[in-house]
């Protein structure tokens, strides 16, 4: 019996050596350099798309890191690393900062201003708020008009069936999502359901499975459904610039099928990656993109989606207290 | 009357199995009919501390560590009073508690629970140990929240499995007292695990409900495990106690990914006999007074 007791535990030691571990790098400067570039090369889902030779990338920066002597040095190396991803989804997360991209949105016009859009002519000192939406009727009422800046605000179907009957003598509205760099996917699909008279394929979406840069899963649709309780189903106008990103980029591709809709405004920014966290040795936290998104036709999303009119916000506007995008989308339903 | 059958522990010879086994096979009815033996159920219940580290490599590539709590329940008894070679058992398992990045920088919670069914053969060899021999049918649950991920801030292990078990009990005679040292071990050897996709965010499988590839056969070329208990019971005057450590090491692939948890625990415990009456059939005999039957 004794030897059937050995024999057991020889066989259960046996089995915790077949499958093989991931090597943990080591936390040195070396190790937590490896670390990121495995983790980008594993996991990232745009290098090929975006026609990035990673490999070049390693040798181009591994030579660097003798002469790093700093945390604050070597966190500023990373990030430069990660900057060649040009991804706005793509962060390291340190006890002392976070790296970003922001080229996306810092190397175009703003075409937005708070000033403006609180002012008396739009939302003024009165605006109503439900469920993080700004709301005010505007043109002498005849226009209804939404800032909606923040997708991890949550709203609810009675949120919005207060704002549509506030708006119900209104022609159309104004949704403006300008600045609104995203939030929660689940509020994207809800607000877009509002828009819609049945559900809708709008996009796909599939996942990385493995290490190679083309391991993909199948692409999954994305439908946008009809809410059942509240529905708007006059025009809207939904304004863009390029900071309407990640969330907020996936609503408004969701709108280019909702029947009343048009997007007016600046190429929204993009970020069309969903991003996943991961961690180096030394505990920093980084943010990668494994789930691209695609648009009805398979076309990705993650550079933005090109406005039906594109107009930008004119400064001698911006000077007189008027927004060039409002007061378009205002002629805009007027006329429709 | 109510006898406990453990009382017969030792007394048996291995070479009256076979026909304790064919007594027991034909006489069901028999035994049905007899009312002047009961089985017991042996119930224990253990309260443990543990040290744990896991490895998720969804949640993070690095290995975590920390400790937590656990509690176990333990119930056997004999299929029929007259049989005493062949027992079911079931158990549940709970572990909670909160483990650690190497750096610190980052914590994950862990709560799991193991609900398992099943029976042992009993093996009387000579007069102080016993060996038992049998299967268990678990589920087992484990969930684990990383709370400073985004779009991946908690994974399941949630899995079923047909698990082997052996046990080997054997009997100290000491002047004042009759201890138990115990040993067990137990494996999974096939059963369905759930594991996501790398890849996939906890939006497309919860709430776009996409769970393709997430449903994983297992066997001994995915998952690994083997639960290893070493325990000392010790009968005093109003009580028994136990006093243990437990090993579990559980390791499995899917999806081009490893998971790993291995927990060292100690725990102690307390041991009781019980019979349940239950029922309009099962009402307990005079002398037994009950709040609920008065």
């Amino acid at each position: 019996m004794k030897k059937h007791i050995i024999l057991l535990s020889l066989l259960g030691m046996l089995f915790h050596s077949c499958m093989d571990e991931p090597v943990i790098q080591p936390n040195s400067y070396e190790g937590n350099f490896n670390a990121l570039w495995e983790i980008i090369d594993t996991k990232y889902c745009y290098l090929d798309y975006k026609n990035i030779d990673w490999d070049s990338i390693y040798t181009a920066y591994h030579q660097r890191i003798p002469y790093i002597k700093t945390d604050l040095d070597f966190f500023d190396f990373l990030g430069k690393m990660l900057e060649e991803l040009k991804d706005g989804h793509v962060n390291l997360y340190s006890g002392f900062d976070v790296s970003r991209y922001w080229k996306w949105y810092t190397d175009y016009p703003e075409n937005f201003s708070s000033d403006i859009i609180y002012s008396d002519r739009y939302l003024g000192e009165n605006y109503r708020i439900a469920g993080g939406m700004r709301y005010q009727k505007i043109d002498n009422g005849n226009i209804g008009y939404i800032y909606y800046g923040d997708f991890t605000s949550d709203f609810s179907d009675t949120n919005i069936g207060y704002i549509f009957k506030y708006f119900s003598n209104c022609k159309g509205i104004i949704l403006d999502v300008r600045n609104n760099g995203g939030g929660y996917m689940s509020g994207a699909e809800q607000l877009a359901s509002y828009f819609f008279t049945e559900k809708t394929l709008t996009g796909y979406l599939c996942h990385k499975t493995g290490p190679g840069h083309t391991d993909f899963s199948t692409p999954i649709k994305l439908f946008t459904p009809a809410n059942k309780n509240v529905q708007w189903l006059r025009p809207v106008v939904i304004l863009t610039n390029r900071m309407t990103y990640s969330a907020t980029n996936d609503f408004v591709n969701r709108m280019r099928k909702a029947p009343y809709a048009i997007i007016l405004g600046d190429k929204t920014g993009g970020g069309g990656g969903m991003p996943l966290s991961s961690e180096i040795p030394n505990g920093w936290m980084v943010r990668v993109p494994t789930s691209p998104m695609f648009d009805a036709n398979m076309q990705h999303i993650e550079w933005g989606i090109d406005p039906d009119i594109n107009i930008a916000l004119k400064p001698e506007d911006a000077a007189r207290g008027y927004d060039t995008l409002i007061e378009r989308a205002v002629a805009l339903i007027k006329f429709l | 009357m109510i006898k406990h059958s453990s009382c017969r522990f030792g007394l048996i010879k291995p070479s009256l199995i076979a026909g304790i086994l064919i007594i027991v096979c034909f006489s069901i009815n028999a035994q049905s009919s007899n009312q002047s033996e009961k089985a017991l159920t042996t119930s224990t219940n253990s309260f443990g501390f543990s040290t744990i580290n896991m490895l998720d490599s969804y949640l993070s590539p690095l290995k975590y560590s920390g400790s937590g709590f656990r509690y176990e329940n333990d119930n056997r008894k004999f299929v029929s009073p007259e049989n005493i070679s062949l027992s079911k058992e079931n158990h549940f398992k709970m572990n909670f508690g909160l483990t650690e990045n190497p750096a610190q920088t980052s914590e994950m919670w862990y709560l799991g629970m193991n609900f398992s069914w099943g029976m042992h053969h009993h093996f009387y060899v000579g007069e102080n140990l016993l060996l038992l021999a049998g299967g268990l049918w678990d589920l087992d649950f484990m969930g684990k929240t990383n709370s400073r991920n985004q779009n991946n801030p908690f994974n399941i292990d949630l899995a079923t499995n047909l698990n082997l078990s052996v046990e080997a009990v054997y009997r100290i005679r000491t002047p004042k007292r009759m201890l138990r040292l115990g040993f067990s071990m137990q494996a999974p050897f096939i059963g369905v695990m759930f594991v996501p996709e790398q890849g996939a965010s906890y939006y497309e499988i919860f709430e776009l409900q996409n769970f393709s590839n997430t449903l994983h056969f297992t066997s001994l070329h995915n998952k690994l495990s083997l639960t290893e208990n070493l325990s000392l019971d010790i009968p005093f005057n109003h009580t028994t106690l136990r006093f243990g450590f437990r090993n579990e090491n559980l390791k499995f692939e899917a999806n081009q990914m490893i998971f790993k948890r291995n927990d060292l625990s100690f725990h102690v415990g307390y041991i009781y006999d019980f019979y349940k009456f239950e029922g309009t059939k099962n009402r307990a005999p005079s002398g037994f007074n009950s709040t609920y039957n008065y």
